[in-house]
């Protein structure tokens, strides 16, 4: 909230920035980030009145009733319907037209003009600006004509270009509108209304003002608005929009339950544990909000286009119209004026611009997937290189038993002594091998206690354990101990450290007597997705700081073939920009936290969420769990958002040039190049949310249940 | 105006399916309990908000109507009108038999903003609200209005055209007219019966312009009424 300052729109939830559109709805001024939005909040708001909600929309449809039937008898004297000899007829179908234009203008004019003034008081200069320009241009011609008997009236252009233009607009919001309710719940996390448990009932308040302590009901259904752990009742909860887990977790008093995950059939009171905004939920909220309203590289440049595109358009009109008052009748002038006027009206750049990112955003979002900007999600649909770190994206991070050897007598044996003391350490591999010992099932029994445990750092540990003395560690600290191996053993600890693994040694009493390989595993998913990402046409590579014999092994089992290992961060730094030297936009995949430079220099850092804070890491797209195979669905997803956007913009300013062209050449109607100009806004439209409903057919999980 | 004629009956005929879709919205048109007359009112602004749709969906079907007609050979443009829009009226007069050739036609981005605007209008008060809401009832995709706006872009141009929706809608308006003044209704069995025959007639319409494009000019049934066998071809 206090990154994004501005308000919301109203309507679709999009920050509506500080020039935020300020409509009257039921008495009360709301924000909005466009006219569009106003009209359909006022059709479709709940809480605005009924009546005043039904007023838009007669507007609407009585403006299209009046527009039809302009549109019906101007067509029928563009066709000569009524001959030379019926001139009068000619005269009064004028007259009648000027009588249903007036109203018509007013009806659906009002909000428009009322919206370029609002702009222009500002300071700028809107699309709106042009269609009240356009639209009175033609008003007032025709009027006049109609006075001083001159010989063409276009009541049709002023009364069509309003009813399109409105109808646009209203489409426009319509979709963002449809787009949002993937967002909603993620956007009005903070607005929530939390019911904390107080001395006398229930208190309403934000979920942003609920503190440590507090207890909170969440019913069925709803959406956990803090962390905190159960106190009272049963449920489940589905924690896949956070932690990627996709089975239901069941929650019980002493359970810990996640902000923005979903309780399921039970209601439960919950202690809250950290304040509602603190939560990882608040944060992708409020990263996500962030999000859509840093606005993208495309839609900067459609802006600054537009701002110079307007007066622009003004001069071209003018000129055209001076060219042909030359050379024309005036009404040929202002005629092809109107048009080029008309025809330029840049409705669609600004669809074009966002809406498929927007969508994007919105649908990722809805799978836990934070994308900082769109402008990230533009340069993931650039990237021909995803670069991984190993450890904790690739492998699962935590090392796990591969190997086993005694030089004599049950190894099984030696590792539950081993583990014995191993209990007394925090280290990585001595948690693996407590629960190494646990897995072989060969600790059914609890673990001896170790007792005078000493801790070598970087070396091992050496203690006793029932009545042995007793060490674990590198093949170093047996050195230093003076201990005896195994000339076998001592083959096999060379074998084992060559395969890449990571070793320890485990002695009783001065001998030597097993050895235990640990490597980190690779995730079962991580083969799959890098062969997927290879037939999106993208080279992948490791860099690690690992071992380069670790880093072979993973390399050979993910079938990549370009790997560097034993890279401090500087050097991963300098590696991805030599990449980028070399032209190629470089994803970078990492933990988040450890490589957060790494994770900057790239073209897009890709923070795998597991369990990092989104606050802390550079990433600027972060997943919601440490599984990998949300990778090539979020590359599809962008890719496709930017075919989407490039075929809108290249659609929406080469019809505008076309349309230009032909409209100051004076061969276009102006009634035609404002039913062009809908059309153009509509195709925009309508091929942002197919490319959407297209991956939604595909499998993608769209809806949030909210 | 004899092949108008024609086109109204057919679109009397062919309200047995408005009685089916549009008879709910006409019903909820809110009636004013106060004066019988101010019902009257409202159902005849919500059903000329209807017509004036149709006719502008005419105007714009006569107009590509025309503009085809005379981007070719007339003669030739005419017959490939015609067969074009005999197919597309087939196609719709199968759907009243319930056979689809596709199915989730129209539920695009417009629709449900549509519809969900519509409901709104319903409840309003006022003479304005009956005409918005018959001006989007115009526009609700529905199979009969495609199969007469496929009639009016073979009339090849605008005139014909818009002339050709006014008839049909006029044609609509008296069933739709009883249905809201009286509360007129049909039983399911009828309403299925009365659905076919609507039926039997586009197809009958779809097939006559059909052969219009198909069938040498000699060759045409002499007893068609003259607006089915169409301007001779070659006419201007």
């Amino acid at each position: 909230m206090s990154a994004t300052s501005g308000a919301l729109c109203s309507h679709c939830l999009v920050p509506a920035g500080a020039n935020a559109y300020r409509g009257l709805v039921a008495g009360e001024e709301l924000p909005f980030c466009c006219f569009g939005c106003y009209l359909a909040y006022r059709v479709h708001g709940e809480r605005g009145e009924e009546a005043e909600a039904a007023l838009s929309l007669i507007r609407l449809g009585v403006g299209a009733f009046l527009a039809m039937n302009i549109m019906l008898l101007s067509l029928l004297l563009y066709t000569h319907a009524f001959g030379a000899a019926e001139a009068h007829v000619r005269r009064a179908v004028e007259v009648v037209l000027g009588a249903l234009a007036t109203p018509a203008m007013v009806i659906l004019g009002w909000p428009i003009f009322a919206d370029a003034w609002h702009g222009l008081r500002r300071g700028r200069l809107t699309t709106e600006s042009m269609i009240v320009v356009g639209a009175s241009a033609a008003y007032a011609y025709s009027v006049s004509s109609l006075f001083t008997g001159g010989d063409r009236v276009y009541f049709d252009t002023a009364t069509m270009l309003l009813v399109l233009f409105t109808l646009g607009r209203y489409l426009d919001a319509a979709t963002r509108a449809r787009a949002a309710r993937n967002l909603a719940p993620l956007l009005e996390a903070e607005r929530a209304p939390v019911r904390v448990l107080a001395a006398d009932g229930f208190e309403m308040r934000p979920a942003t003002q609920v503190v440590p302590g507090d207890r909170v009901e969440v019913r069925a259904g709803e959406r956990f608005p803090v962390d905190g752990e159960v106190v009272e009742g049963r449920s489940w909860a589905d924690e896949a929009l956070v932690t990627g887990e996709s089975e239901p977790v069941d929650k019980a008093a002493g359970d810990r339950v996640i902000a923005g995950t979903t309780n399921g059939n039970g209601s439960l009171i919950v202690a809250t544990l950290a304040s509602g905004a603190a939560t990882r939920w608040a944060q992708i909220a409020r990263a996500v909000r962030a999000a859509l309203d840093r606005r993208s590289r495309l839609q900067d440049l459609t802006d600054r286009i537009a701002t110079w595109f307007l007066p622009a358009v003004l001069i071209l009109a003018a000129a055209v119209w001076v060219f042909w008052s030359d050379r024309g009748s005036s009404w040929e002038a202002l005629s092809a004026a109107l048009a080029t006027l008309v025809v330029a009206c840049p409705c669609a750049l600004g669809p074009a611009a966002y809406l498929a990112s927007f969508l994007a955003v919105g649908e990722a979002a809805g799978e836990g997937i934070v994308i900082r900007s769109t402008r990230a999600l533009e340069q993931l649909a650039t990237v021909r290189t995803v670069v991984f770190d190993k450890t904790g994206s690739l492998t699962r991070g935590t090392p796990s038993l591969v190997a086993l050897e005694a030089a004599e007598g049950d190894a099984a044996a030696w590792l539950e002594a081993g583990a014995a003391l191993a209990q007394a350490d925090s280290h990585p591999l001595a948690r693996a091998m407590v629960e190494a010992a646990g897995m072989r099932g060969t600790a059914q029994r609890r673990l001896a206690r170790p007792t005078q445990v000493q801790a070598r750092p970087g070396e091992g540990l050496v203690g006793s354990v029932e009545g042995s003395e007793l060490a674990l560690g590198s093949a170093g600290l047996f050195d230093r101990l003076g201990w005896a191996i195994s000339p076998e053993l001592a083959a096999r600890v060379r074998e084992l450290e060559a395969a890449g693994s990571s070793l320890v040694l485990i002695g009783r009493d001065g001998q030597v007597g097993a050895v235990a390989a640990f490597a980190d595993e690779v995730k079962p998913e991580a083969r799959a997705v890098i062969e997927e990402l290879g037939e999106r046409g993208l080279t992948t590579m490791i860099l690690s700081g690992d071992r380069p014999a670790a880093v072979e092994r993973v390399a050979s089992k993910l079938g990549t073939t370009t790997w560097r290992a034993g890279l401090s961060p500087e050097e991963k730094v300098a590696a991805i920009d030599e990449l980028m030297r070399a032209g190629r936009g470089v994803a970078m995949v990492g933990d988040g936290l450890n490589d957060g430079p790494v994770l900057a220099a790239a073209t897009v850092g890709i923070a795998l969420g597991s369990g990092s804070e989104l606050a802390r890491t550079s990433a600027e797209i972060v997943t919601a769990g440490p599984d990998l195979s949300a990778l090539p669905r979020l590359l599809d997803s962008a890719r496709t958002a930017g075919r989407t956007t490039r075929v809108n913009l290249t659609w929406a300013f080469g019809y505008n040039a076309v349309g230009l062209t032909a409209a100051a050449a004076g061969l276009l109607q102006p009634v035609l190049a404002a039913g062009l100009m809908a059309v153009s806004s509509l195709v925009v439209v309508a091929n942002a949310m197919r490319s959407v409903r297209r991956k939604a057919a595909a499998g993608l999980r769209l809806e949030v249940q909210a | 105006m004899n092949d108008l004629l024609w086109i109204g009956l057919a679109g009397a005929a062919g309200s047995f399916h408005c009685l089916g879709m549009c008879s709910v919205f006409a019903w909820s048109l809110a009636p004013s309990s106060k004066a019988r007359w101010r019902t009257v009112g409202r159902q005849l602004l919500y059903n000329s908000g209807r017509v004036v749709t149709y006719c502008f969906l005419g105007v714009m079907a006569g107009a590509l109507g025309h503009y085809v007609v005379h981007s070719g050979p007339v003669g030739i443009t005419q017959r490939v009108l015609a067969i074009v829009s005999g197919l597309l009226m087939i196609v719709m007069a199968l759907q009243f038999y319930g056979i689809r050739l596709w199915t989730n036609f129209g539920t695009g981005i417009g629709l449900g903003t549509l519809l969900g605007g519509i409901r709104k209008l319903l409840q309003t008060p006022g003479a304005a609200a009956p005409l918005a809401f018959g001006v989007f009832n115009g526009f609700l995709p529905c199979p009969l209005v495609y199969a007469f706006v496929a009639q009016a872009i073979a009339a090849g141009s605008l005139g014909r055209g818009v002339l050709t929706m006014a008839a049909f809608g006029l044609g609509t308006f008296p069933a739709m007219l009883l249905v809201g003044l009286a509360g007129v209704t049909l039983g399911p069995r009828w309403r299925t019966g009365g659905v076919r025959v609507a039926g039997s007639i586009i197809l009958l319409f779809g097939l006559v312009t059909l052969a219009r494009g198909v069938l040498p000019m000699a060759a045409m049934p002499p007893m068609l009424p003259r607006f089915l066998a169409g301007p001779p071809a070659g006419a201007p």
